[in-house]
C-alpha cells in the first residue's frame, strides 16, 4: 500500500481527522465552499458563501444555485457546466453571480463531482474565489482599449482630412499661379513675376507642413523590424545627404556603438537634430559634435553645436509641434522636426532633452533604452 | 490618346478640372474630354448611351453627392461598363483607398501632385500606357 503522505498533503491515519478538520478550516478561511446534491441543491455552505451572496444559511440550504443566477451567462454556459460534471469529470470556470441585495460578483469556479457506488455524481463541491475586483479591472481595460482604438481611428481620419482637404486648394493655388506666371511673364514685370515666386514658395511650405503633420501623425502607428544599426556609418550617411555649407565642420566620434532600434526611427531623429545644429548655427561657420556615452540599461548620444544657444525658458517649448523660436523667413521651419524627434524617442521608451546657454552653444540628447534581449548582444558592450 | 477615343473626367474641383484640360492640350492629345462632377452624374452619363462610349474615365475619389468608390462600385457591376479602364486620379494615400480602388479593378491609382508641371508628367504617364495599350472592344 503507498503511503497516502506521499500523494497528498494529508498525514496517515492517526492524526488524518484532526489535520482533515485543519485543512477544512483553512479552507473556508479562504475560499468561497458550497457542496450539493447531484442535482445541485445545496446541502451545505461556508461562511464565505452567505458573505458574499448576502443571502442567510437558511435561505441557501435546500435551493438549487440558480438563487443567485445573475443572467450573465447563456443557458449553454450552464448546459456545458452540467455536461462535464455529470460526466463525473472536474469543471473550472469564471461564473458572475447576483447577490440578494442585486449586486453582481465574479467567482473563479471549481466544481468536482463526487461518484457515487453506481458510478453517478452523488454531490459536487465547488470551491469558488472572489475576482469582482479583477473582472472590474479587465472590463476598465478593455473599455480604455476601446476608447483608445476609437481616439487613434479619429486621428487615422483626422489625418485623412488634412492630407485630403488642405492639399486640395493648396493644388489650385499652385497651379493658378504657375499659369499666371507662364501665361502672363510679359504683363507681370519683375514685381509681379517675384510676387508670384513668392506666393509659390508658400504654397511650398504649407505642402512640407502638411506632409510634415501626416508624418508625425504616422510616427506611433507605422511599426518596423528592430535591426543592429551600426551609429558611425549611419551618421556619416546623413551627414553626406544633409550637406551642410562648408564653414560648418561636423564631427562624429570614434568608434559609434551599434544599437538596436528601427531604423527610420533613428535616422529621422539624427537626421532633425544635425540639420537644426546646422541650420540655426546662425554663421557661416561652425562646429557639430556628435558623442555618446552608455550605461548598462541605454546608450545616450549628444548632438552639441557652436551655435547662439537657447533661452532656458523655451527647454520645453521646443519640443512642442509648431513651435519655433525664430520668423519663417529667416529659417524655413515647420516646427515639426523637434516634435517628430520626442515622438520617436519615446515610441522607443527613452527621453529627449537639450542643455543650453544663450551664446555657448546647445547640446541635444536622448536616451535610448536597451533593447529586450531578443537580439544578439551589441558588438561594443 | 488612343484612337482619339473621348475620355471622362469625373472631377467636382473647376481648377482640377482646368488642371487637366490644360495638361492634355500642353501634350498635345486631341481626345474629346466630357467632364462631370460627381459618381451620379458621371453613371447618368455613362448609362445614357454616348455615340462613342469613352476609352478611359479618370476618376476623382473625394466627390459630392456619390464618390469616386461608390461610383467604382456601380461601374464594375455592369457588364457593359466595366470594360472601360479606370484611372483614380486623387489627392489620397491613404492605403485604404489604393486598397479599395484596386479590389474595383481599377486600371491605375494616381495621386495629385501639387506642383503643376508634375502633374503634366503625370499625365504624360497615362496617355503613354494608353497610347500604347489595346482596350476591350
Amino acid at each position: 500500500m503507498t503511503d497516502p503522505s506521499t500523494t497528498g498533503v494529508m498525514p496517515a491515519a492517526a492524526t488524518a481527522s484532526q489535520e482533515l478538520l485543519n485543512l477544512t478550516k483553512a479552507l473556508d478561511e479562504h475560499a468561497i465552499v458550497a457542496v450539493t446534491d447531484a442535482r445541485g441543491r445545496i446541502l451545505r455552505v461556508n461562511d464565505k458563501f452567505c458573505a458574499i451572496s448576502k443571502y442567510s444559511r437558511d435561505e441557501l440550504l435546500g435551493q438549487d444555485h440558480r438563487i443567485i443566477n445573475s443572467r450573465h451567462h447563456p443557458p449553454e454556459f450552464f448546459q456545458g457546466l452540467w455536461r462535464t460534471i455529470t460526466r463525473g469529470e472536474v469543471w473550472k470556470g469564471e461564473i458572475c453571480n447576483r447577490a440578494k441585495d442585486g449586486a453582481l460578483y465574479w467567482v473563479d469556479t471549481t466544481i468536482v463531482p463526487f461518484l457515487g457506488p453506481d458510478g453517478r455524481p452523488k454531490e459536487h463541491i465547488a470551491i469558488r474565489a472572489d475576482i469582482t475586483e479583477r473582472k472590474r479591472a479587465e472590463q476598465r481595460q478593455a473599455e480604455l482599449m476601446a476608447e483608445l482604438k476609437e481616439i487613434n481611428q479619429e486621428l487615422n481620419q483626422f489625418a485623412y482630412v488634412v492630407s485630403h482637404d488642405l492639399k486640395a486648394p493648396l493644388r489650385a493655388i499652385s497651379s493658378l499661379a504657375s499659369w499666371l506666371a507662364e501665361d502672363y511673364a510679359e504683363k507681370l514685370g519683375p514685381d509681379g513675376r517675384s510676387q508670384l515666386g513668392l506666393l509659390l514658395g508658400r504654397v511650398k511650405r504649407m505642402d512640407a507642413l502638411v506632409d510634415g503633420i501626416l508624418r508625425y501623425s504616422r510616427i506611433g502607428r507605422e511599426q518596423e523590424e528592430v535591426a543592429a544599426i551600426d551609429v558611425g556609418p549611419l551618421l556619416h550617411e546623413i551627414v553626406e545627404m544633409l550637406g551642410p555649407p562648408a564653414g560648418i565642420r561636423v564631427e562624429i566620434g570614434a568608434s559609434m556603438p551599434t544599437v538596436y532600434c528601427e531604423r527610420t526611427r533613428l535616422t529621422q531623429v539624427f537626421e532633425n537634430l544635425i540639420s537644426n545644429a546646422v541650420k540655426y548655427m546662425g554663421r557661416p561657420d561652425g562646429r557639430i559634435w556628435i558623442g555618446w556615452a552608455e550605461s548598462p540599461e541605454a546608450w545616450t548620444f549628444h548632438v552639441r553645436d557652436t551655435g547662439p544657444g537657447i533661452d532656458e525658458r523655451y527647454f520645453e517649448k521646443i519640443f512642442q509641434i509648431f513651435q519655433t523660436l525664430t520668423a519663417r523667413d529667416e529659417a524655413e521651419s515647420t516646427g515639426i522636426g523637434l516634435a517628430v524627434v520626442k515622438k520617436n524617442v519615446e515610441v522607443c521608451g527613452g527621453q529627449v532633452w537639450v542643455e543650453s546657454k544663450l551664446g555657448e552653444g546647445s547640446t541635444f540628447s536622448f536616451r535610448l533604452p536597451k533593447a529586450p534581449v531578443r537580439t544578439p548582444k551589441a558588438q561594443h558592450a | 490618346m488612343r484612337n482619339a477615343l473621348p475620355l471622362l473626367l469625373v472631377e467636382d474641383d473647376l481648377v482640377d478640372v482646368m488642371t487637366v484640360k490644360r495638361a492634355l492640350r500642353e501634350l498635345g492629345a486631341v481626345n474629346p474630354l466630357h467632364v462631370v462632377h460627381n459618381g451620379e452624374q458621371a453613371l447618368a452619363y455613362l448609362q445614357a448611351g454616348a455615340p462613342v462610349s469613352p476609352g478611359l474615365i479618370l476618376l476623382d475619389l473625394n466627390m459630392p453627392r456619390m464618390n469616386g468608390l461608390e461610383f467604382l462600385r456601380h461601374v464594375k457591376a455592369d457588364p457593359q461598363l466595366s470594360r472601360i479602364p479606370v484611372v483614380v486620379l486623387t489627392t489620397s494615400r491613404e492605403e485604404k483607398d489604393r486598397l479599395e480602388s484596386f479590389r474595383h479593378s481599377v486600371a491605375g491609382y494616381m495621386v495629385k501632385p501639387v506642383d503643376y508641371p508634375q502633374f503634366v508628367e503625370v499625365m504624360r504617364t497615362i496617355q503613354a500606357y494608353w497610347s500604347l495599350s489595346e482596350s476591350a472592344p
